[in-house]
Formats: C-alpha cells, sequence, structure tokens
C-alpha cells in the first residue's frame, strides 16, 4: 500500500483513500473557509458547548475590564488581595467566580500550591513581574510590619523627594524586617519563584514572536 | 439545539470587543467557538480535549484582541492563526500521552509552513474548484467543506444512493487532484509530502 495516502473516514465504514497532501491542501482550503468567510458554518455544537465558550468569553470580558482598570489606576502600594478586591468593586465585577475558574479557590490566602495561578492572573491583568512582586510582598510584610505599607511609603515620600510609587514601596519592602515564621517565609520564597517562573516562560513565548 | 450561529462583520467584532462590549464577546464565542472545536477535532483531537482547548482558546483569544492589527490581515486570519498556535502547544504537551487507536494517526499542524504557502495553496483550491463541474463542486463542499457528512447523509440531501455519493466524491477528488498537482502554488506542499515519504520509506 502506497504511504503517502491519507484518509477521508467515515463513519459508516466507508474509506476514500486520498493522497496526504491533497487531504492537507483541502483542510487548507475548509479552515481558511471557516475562520475568513464566517457565513461557512461548522458542525453544530451542543447547547452545552455553547453555554461553556460563552462563560470562557464572560471571563475574558471580566480580566478585560480588571487590566483596563489596572493600567488606569497604575500601582498603588497594597497587597495583592487588597488590590485585586478594589479593581473588582470599580469595575463590579465578581471576583470569587472569576478566580475559581483561574484555579485561585480562596482569595484571602495566598496559597503556594496556587501559585503558578496567581502568577499568571498578575500576568494577564498586565503587572508587570516588578509590581507583581511588589504586592506579593506587601501582603506578607503587612502581616509583621507596625503600619501599612501605603503609609510607610507615604511616610518615607516626605523624606526622600519624589520617586515613582513602585521604586518608593520597593524601599520600604527592604528596610522592613522579614522576621516570618518559617512556613509563611517558605510561602513567599515558593510564591516569588512560581512568579519568576511564570513570567519567564511567558516572556519566553512572546520572544518567539507570537502574536 | 447549539447557539444560533451569529452572522457579525469581524473587522467590526473586533472594534466591538476593543470597546469592551458585552455583546461582542458572547459574539465571539459563538463565532469562533464552534470553530476552534471543529479544526481541533480535524486535527485529530478526542473531542473532551478539542472542547477542552476551544473554550482556553476563547478566553485566550479575546484577551489578545487589542494586539490585532488591521492592516497585517483579517480578523478571522488573525484569530486561525492563533488558534493553530494553541494547537502546536497541545500536541508538543500530549504528544507522547495519546491513547493508541485504530483511527488515522492524527496530524498535528506543521508549524514550519510558511503563512505564504498556506494562503497559496489555499487560493489554488479555490480555483481549481472553479475548473471542475457544479456537481462535483456541490458534493466536495458536501463532504469536505462543511462538516465532514457521512455519504449517507449526502445521498439524502442529494436524492442519491450512498454508494453513488460515494463515486462521485471519489471522481470529483480525482479531478481536483489532478488540477491542483500541476498547479505551481501546491509544489511545496507536494515535495514536502514526498520528502516525508521517501524519509519514511528509508
Amino acid at each position: 500500500m502506497n504511504q503517502d495516502r491519507g484518509h477521508t473516514s467515515d463513519p459508516q465504514t466507508e474509506t476514500v483513500e486520498v493522497p496526504r497532501w491533497l487531504d492537507e491542501a483541502l483542510r487548507m482550503w475548509r479552515e481558511a473557509a471557516l475562520f475568513e468567510f464566517p457565513g461557512e458554518a461548522p458542525e453544530e455544537v451542543s447547547e452545552a458547548f455553547g453555554e461553556r465558550s460563552r462563560s470562557a468569553a464572560g471571563a475574558a470580558l471580566h480580566l478585560a475590564r480588571l487590566r483596563a482598570e489596572r493600567a488606569r489606576v497604575g500601582f498603588v502600594a497594597l497587597s495583592l488581595n487588597d488590590y485585586l478586591r478594589g479593581l473588582a468593586k470599580v469595575t463590579k465585577v465578581d471576583l470569587a467566580p472569576l478566580l475559581r475558574g483561574l484555579g485561585i479557590a480562596d482569595l484571602s490566602r495566598l496559597s503556594a500550591a496556587a501559585g503558578p495561578a496567581w502568577a499568571r492572573l498578575c500576568e494577564t491583568l498586565g503587572f508587570s513581574l516588578r509590581e507583581a512582586l511588589a504586592h506579593l510582598r506587601i501582603g506578607f510584610a503587612e502581616q509583621t510590619a507596625s503600619a501599612p505599607v501605603l503609609m510607610l511609603a507615604a511616610r518615607h515620600r516626605g523624606a526622600r523627594g519624589r520617586r515613582s510609587p513602585l521604586e518608593e514601596c520597593e524601599d520600604i519592602l527592604s528596610r522592613l524586617p522579614r522576621d516570618y515564621i518559617p512556613e509563611e517565609a517558605q510561602d513567599l520564597r515558593a510564591l516569588e519563584e512560581a512568579f519568576l517562573a511564570t513570567y519567564r516562560e511567558r516572556g519566553e513565548s512572546s520572544a518567539e514572536g507570537r502574536p | 439545539m447549539s447557539p444560533k450561529e451569529p452572522n457579525p462583520n469581524p473587522q467590526e467584532l473586533w472594534q466591538r470587543m476593543v470597546n469592551l462590549e458585552e455583546d461582542a464577546y458572547r459574539d465571539f464565542a459563538d463565532l469562533f467557538g464552534r470553530r476552534f472545536r471543529s479544526i481541533f477535532m480535524s486535527r485529530g483531537l478526542p473531542m473532551a480535549d478539542a472542547e477542552d482547548l476551544a473554550a482556553t482558546c476563547v478566553t485566550d483569544i479575546a484577551l489578545k484582541v487589542g494586539r490585532y492589527d488591521p492592516r497585517r490581515g483579517s480578523f478571522g486570519a488573525w484569530v486561525f492563526t492563533l488558534a493553530r498556535h494553541a494547537l502546536a502547544d497541545w500536541w508538543r504537551q500530549h504528544r507522547t500521552s495519546l491513547p493508541f487507536s485504530d483511527r488515522p494517526t492524527p496530524q498535528p499542524p506543521s508549524e514550519e509552513e510558511p503563512e505564504e504557502s498556506r494562503s497559496e495553496v489555499v487560493a489554488a483550491v479555490r480555483e481549481a474548484m472553479t475548473q471542475i463541474p457544479e456537481r462535483d463542486q456541490v458534493l466536495l463542499r458536501m463532504r469536505n467543506l462543511e462538516a465532514v457528512q457521512p455519504y449517507s447523509a449526502i445521498a439524502e440531501r442529494l436524492g442519491i444512493r450512498p454508494e453513488t455519493a460515494r463515486v462521485r466524491h471519489l471522481r470529483a477528488l480525482r479531478r481536483l487532484k489532478a488540477i491542483l498537482g500541476k498547479d505551481p502554488r501546491v509544489r511545496t506542499l507536494l515535495e514536502r509530502h514526498e520528502h516525508r515519504s521517501r524519509r519514511r520509506a528509508s
């Protein structure tokens, strides 16, 4: 049998053999028609799949709204949880189901296990790695710091002249003692590593020239 | 009953999505979700995986609409390119975990295939279609362009016997093959397949 043969297979057992190149040319034709000429409709889909698609698009819309608001607001020295809650309130996005869909069960706790999911969320919302790490560290620092980082940054601002809010925050964070209990320290380290790995991975895929 | 196929102008749809209009995102899902599913299944993904990947693509591609540049081609073609990339990533992750099956070997998208070559092949097929009898065109559209239909369904629609539909389809494919085989725009594709054939034989 000629190896260079493809199949146009039929659920009813008939099989017509066509050369693979022709099979591929016809597939290209079909795919181009489906995407470039919306009049060509593919097979019907189930109601359940239709709903799932719409729900996926709804998640995209909510994320896009959060991202647009984040771009407008810029960096504010809040913990990741507080910052996201604030964005959600302003945009009227129901955060809990959106986060559950992304694999984040509990907004109030940044668990190391959910680190990659948190990192993907931050990257999707347009946080730079520096900003994301600062938000992450603020959450941990505020558990032990004497005052909220936002307030410490404002207090510090008067003494050192004008810098960007992110630089001010990073400066404050570097001065605060990191006297976490071992479990917290371990969680923070794991989360930081997950953020670094996720941002590196995503950065690499965009460096490959993907649109 | 599946959701109704929307018929928005793709360029307008893109603009409405950039403006974060809720309806636009729903239209995007209805228009492209089923297309993603269809191409993923035609590339050999099991239905459950095709649906998972299609839903992921709806979210991921909808989130990237701001990066689309209308000067570089149609919105549909851009969406299709991203879906192909997602499929290639899926294959990379699942290459070794697919179960054995007696179905034809699934064909991963060929990453080395340049976009220009793809457009040329598509243009050649479209042109070749106009050179074959109308009756053959109808059969090829029903069997290869619309959802892949069994011959019995085609036969019922055309009022002929399933065997007749099968034979006519085969003849239509032969005619198309004869025309395309001489078309220089298909040469790269042909050579790639000949090369693969030789490699397998050796």
